[in-house]
């Protein structure tokens, strides 16, 4: 019962494609520049509009980075997707990946791009700090960060770190050449390709209208998840689907009775620019309302680490 | 229920004052001053299977309320289910219609009848309903079973009344059907409703 990234020269002849395509890769080119612009078309009258608006800065540098230096994906990362098919593991858990990547150059990049321009004070300082981290510090606030412990490094140099090792993330998850096939009943929990939790859930228009897909935190994939049912759990027992003021509302709030914890959904079919990062980050006031109906919420986004 | 490696997050209640938000000294003042203002509204979202005919598509109802005792649920919604073999997300025309179906002010409700020669429905009881069906039922079938055929041959067969059953049954429903129908001797018996 398990789940994998198959190589494509490796699977197996007969198998029905299903549907909808079970996992949707990331397009690197594209989705920095489009998550910018809903970055700064949210922020427009918003209580959080500086932090949207440096959130926002932070993506553009991205996607510069994207277009001045890609990555070129090492060669053993056939090797290694078609050894976790056997095995049904995910290829880019980070655990096989440490020290591989060129991230800390992209972070430096990152930095001076973001440093171009006046900062606040506390943001400077944030910035300061990781320039002058030696090499090893850096790899083990990472090393920590991806292992979900903020703290290591502070939650104020997290969506820095983050920003770096995404971008390598989504390069190299772009770069796989397979499919995703899943056994029934298969742990959809987390992200089939690194192992990462989801920022949120989107309900697609297009090619796969109305099918429901998390979005990784990490690698930016996303991976097919049947709706009414809770992503973190899969119980569908007791599921409330929480908005503001609208039922219509294009940005909810699923939450589930057994697990007790909540990731958002994302309608597209009610506003086609949603964008699950900047949704997220700019509905802070739905989560105040569903954490007081006793909730938690089970998704991690780039821009929001708590200690 | 599986166990994940998803942690769980507080992020308003406190969780604010030490998030990445705060540290970077980004957390306004009034980041959070206007929650109140917002109305909290929950929804349902319940997996059934479109009540019309055989080929059984799935559907999604959306509906207002969260069940407590004296909250009145309502349907606002109805979608075909994407993730479903049979229909994936597509409904027909009177699938597409099925919420106009459930607030119908025609929508049958309780049993009635209409007497032989009768020109008005009149609303009885299930009860009622219930005794009546059995006794037609009866009658006729005292009048009319067949027990031998000509040539002498058992047959045990009730050919003069027939049944109509739903079409979004389950197996279980089905099997029950069967047993019901056939013990009687009724050979007409149709399980789905080509409506």
């Amino acid at each position: 019962m398990n789940i994998r990234i198959v190589p494509i020269d490796r699977l197996e002849a007969g198998v029905e494609p299903s549907p909808a395509p079970n996992w949707l890769q990331p397009h690197p080119a594209t989705l920095y520049a489009a998550r910018a612009a809903r970055l700064r078309a949210l922020s427009a009258h918003h209580p959080m509009a500086d932090y949207l608006g440096f959130a926002a800065d932070l993506v553009t540098a991205q996607a510069r980075r994207l277009a001045a230096r890609p990555l070129t994906p090492p060669e053993e990362l056939a090797g290694l997707v078609s050894r976790c098919a056997e095995h049904g593991m995910p290829p880019l858990a980070p655990a096989g990946w440490r020290g591989r990547l060129p991230w800390q150059d992209d972070l430096d990049a990152l930095l001076s791009t973001i440093a171009c321009k006046p900062l606040p004070e506390a943001l400077q300082a944030a910035v300061n700090r990781l320039a002058q981290a030696s090499r090893s510090e850096r790899e083990a606030w990472a090393s920590a960060l991806l292992a979900g412990d903020s703290a290591a490094g502070g939650v104020a140099v997290a969506p820095f770190l983050w920003a770096a090792l995404s971008l390598n993330w989504s390069q190299l998850a772009a770069a796989i050449d397979g499919r995703l096939q899943a056994d029934p009943g298969a742990d959809r929990s987390v992200c089939p390709v690194c192992a990462a939790p989801p920022v949120a859930s989107v309900v697609r228009l297009g090619a796969e209208p109305g099918h429901r897909y998390l979005h990784c935190s990490l690698c930016e994939s996303e991976w097919h998840v049947v709706r009414a049912q809770c992503s973190c759990c899969s119980s569908s027992r007791d599921l409330g689907y929480w908005s503001l003021d609208s039922v219509e509302a294009a940005v909810k709030a699923e939450s589930c009775g057994d697990c007790h914890s909540y990731l958002k959904v994302l309608y597209q079919d009610k506003d086609v620019a949603v964008e699950p990062v900047a949704d997220d980050l700019a509905s802070l006031a739905l989560d105040w309302h569903v954490e007081e109906q006793g909730f938690a919420s089970s998704g991690q986004n780039p821009f929001l680490f708590v200690q | 229920m599986q166990v994940t490696r998803r942690q769980f997050f507080k992020l308003s209640a406190g969780g604010l004052a030490t998030s990445t938000l705060a540290m970077l000294g980004m957390l306004p003042q009034n980041a959070l001053a206007d929650v109140r203002s917002y109305k909290l509204l929950r929804a349902t979202e319940t997996r059934n299977t479109c009540p019309y005919c055989s080929v059984g598509c799935g559907i999604l109802m959306y509906s207002l309320g969260d069940g407590a005792k004296n909250a009145k649920s309502t349907i606002f919604h109805i979608e075909g289910d994407p993730d479903h073999p049979v229909n994936r997300g597509a409904l027909c025309p009177k699938g597409a219609g099925l919420v106009d179906f459930v607030h119908s002010e025609n929508r049958l409700k309780h049993p009635e009848v209409r007497e032989p020669g009768g020109k008005e429905w009149k609303r009885i009881s299930w009860e009622e309903a219930f005794e009546r069906i059995a006794r037609h039922m009866k009658q006729d079938r005292d009048a009319h079973f067949v027990e031998k055929n000509a040539d002498g041959v058992t047959v045990n067969r009730w050919l003069t009344t027939g049944m109509l059953c739903a079409s979004a049954s389950s197996n279980e429903t089905g099997w029950l059907s069967q047993k019901f129908v056939r013990s009687l001797g009724m050979l007409a018996v149709d399980n789905q409703a080509r409506v």
